[in-house]
């Protein structure tokens, strides 16, 4: 269980040093469990990232989730904010949505707790 | 052909996993080539062998007898992958691939089983699957000289031997299971052989600790110095193998095959994602047509040691190595090579050049010229700390890349003055 909270900070970890690194207003995070199910929701108001970024972004975080990747590699969250990282994350969560409005980014990452 | 047409079409993990078996087969292939009469004879003298670095089986069983053990350790691997329903990623094949090549090289049947079972026990006690961590285990097999050692090396006799060389083989399976995930934030995914990095670590403690007691671990050479056409086959075959399954499997080859070359190598790079399937093997083909090269071109021999450099190259060629971030990190090993007076047709100075590629994420992230210098320093560390581990890991390269790019990547980025 401990692990699986550490995992779960270290995505919410490596999400706001990615959207940190561009100018905002304000960040907004929540994390809500679900069951076996959490749910991470991001908000960056006044982000400049335009809808091709976003794409981009959303096309690393839906990567196949990969059990076998994340037991090893989850560890190296939460120090660059890089695309790499990012991939780690891809591997790591079930779904990745988000939009823009309003000059908000929207991220939601859903990650079920399985073996 | 037919089955070619149908890797074009989604196939099912396991399936695809299924044309591994072409590695076993072709290494009882070449026993049967072979025709030695003593092969099985040999095979247990292989078996029994304290496993240190450098034992090059080739040169202590023969090429019939090193097939043999080759062969069933990637079978039985395979068998594991397919029954534990592993999907094919990028670091399966690095797995199966590393362990495909050390079987020339330290690696048996003897020492690997209990270190597996180390992991099992670790998957069980963390209540995680196995298959969630069965790669590990298999990187882990480099620690196999530790249990070989304790059964056939150190003096001890009996069931006593057996009994330490499987005991402490299965608790370095389960431990060094966590050690190595820790240790990945040392040099933050920089080193792609980091099981070897956390071994070497493990192997110094342990080193240290029968040597306090009174049991000094002696470093050996046993390599085999002859060129031979049936290893030299088996990785040409094998080059071309996954060359052309990846022909037949791609429709769009090189346009795929491109995706690969701008990825930095930095774990998590696996390229059966943003390429495909056909891709990758083409990819893996290719570095390790470059690896082979590079060994012939300078005139070596193409021993147990060239194998298990060579194969894991190959392996990783699914999982962050392609020709644009391997040249620069061989080009830096030459000139350190060069530089220091080392006969660039020597094994030794081979096996250096081609591990080195441990570093090729140095090169992928900061470019060309620190790929250069990261090649250039491992030449010169990996020279020295094989002795601090006594030749108990195996991937002593992965040990010497994981220190070159701990300090390294630091001294980059203070002179970056920091990424944004």
């Amino acid at each position: 269980m401990r692990t699986h909270i550490k995992r779960i900070t270290s995505i919410a970890d490596e999400i706001t040093t990615f959207l940190l690194l561009e100018n905002f207003s304000k960040l907004s995070i929540t994390i809500e469990p679900k069951g076996k199910v959490t749910v991470l929701h991001f908000i960056s108001e006044n982000n400049p990232m335009t809808q091709k970024q976003l794409d981009e972004i959303l096309q690393v975080l839906n990567q196949p989730r990969q059990i076998e990747l994340e037991t090893y590699y989850w560890t190296l969250l939460g120090e660059s904010g890089t695309d790499m990282s990012l991939n780690v994350v891809g591997r790591m969560i079930d779904t990745a949505d988000g939009y823009i409005e309003n000059g908000s980014v929207v991220l939601e990452l859903s990650r079920e707790e399985i073996e | 052909m037919v089955l070619f047409n149908r890797l074009k079409k989604p196939l099912p993990n396991r399936l695809r996993v299924t044309l591994l078996f072409y590695f076993p087969l072709i290494c009882f292939i070449g026993v049967i080539i072979a025709n030695d009469p003593l092969a099985f004879e040999n095979f247990i003298k292989i078996q029994l062998s304290p496993a240190i670095l450098l034992t090059d089986y080739l040169e202590i069983g023969g090429i019939a007898a090193t097939l043999i053990n080759v062969g069933l350790i990637a079978l039985m691997n395979i068998l594991l992958f397919y029954f534990l329903k592993l999907p094919y990623t990028g670091l399966m094949f690095a797995a199966f691939f590393t362990i495909f090549g050390f079987s020339f090289l330290g690696m048996t049947l003897v020492n690997l089983i209990p270190i597996y079972l180390g992991g099992l026990l670790y998957s069980r006690y963390a209540k995680i699957k196995f298959r969630s961590i069965i790669m590990l285990s298999v990187f882990a097999g480099t620690l196999g000289p530790v249990v070989s050692h304790l059964i056939f090396g150190y003096g001890f006799t009996g069931v006593l031997a057996w009994t330490l060389g499987i005991s402490v083989g299965i608790i370095l399976g389960f431990f060094v299971i966590p050690i190595a995930r820790h240790l990945l934030k040392f040099h933050d995914g920089f080193n792609l052989y980091n099981i070897g990095f956390a071994s070497g670590i493990i192997g110094i403690v342990f080193v240290s600790v029968m040597k306090s007691l009174g049991y000094p671990t002696e470093r050996v050479v046993l390599l085999y110095q002859s060129h031979n056409s049936i290893i030299l086959a088996l990785l040409f075959i094998s080059c071309f193998y996954l060359m052309t399954v990846g022909y037949f499997a791609e429709e769009e080859l090189i346009k795929k095959w491109k995706l690969i070359l701008p990825i930095s190598g930095r774990a998590i790079s696996d390229f059966t994602e943003p390429a495909g399937f056909g891709a990758t093997l083409f990819n893996m083909g290719i570095v390790g047509l470059m690896g082979t090269g590079l060994v012939l071109g300078f005139g070596g021999v193409v021993n147990g040691f060239m194998l298990a450099a060579i194969f894991t190259i190959i392996g990783f060629g699914a999982f962050g190595k392609h020709p644009k971030n391997i040249w620069p990190i061989f080009t830096g090993a030459i000139i350190s090579s060069l530089l220091l007076g080392l006969p660039l047709n020597a094994t030794t100075t081979l096996g250096s050049i081609l591990f080195a590629t441990t570093l090729v994420p140095i090169a992928g992230v900061y470019g060309p010229g620190w790929g250069i210098v990261a090649g250039f320093l491992h030449v010169f560390v990996v020279r020295q700390v094989g002795d601090f581990h006594g030749g108990l890991n195996l991937y002593n390269n992965g040990f010497a890349g994981g220190l070159v790019a701990g300090v390294l990547i630091i001294i980059i980025q203070t002179l970056k003055g920091g990424e944004k």
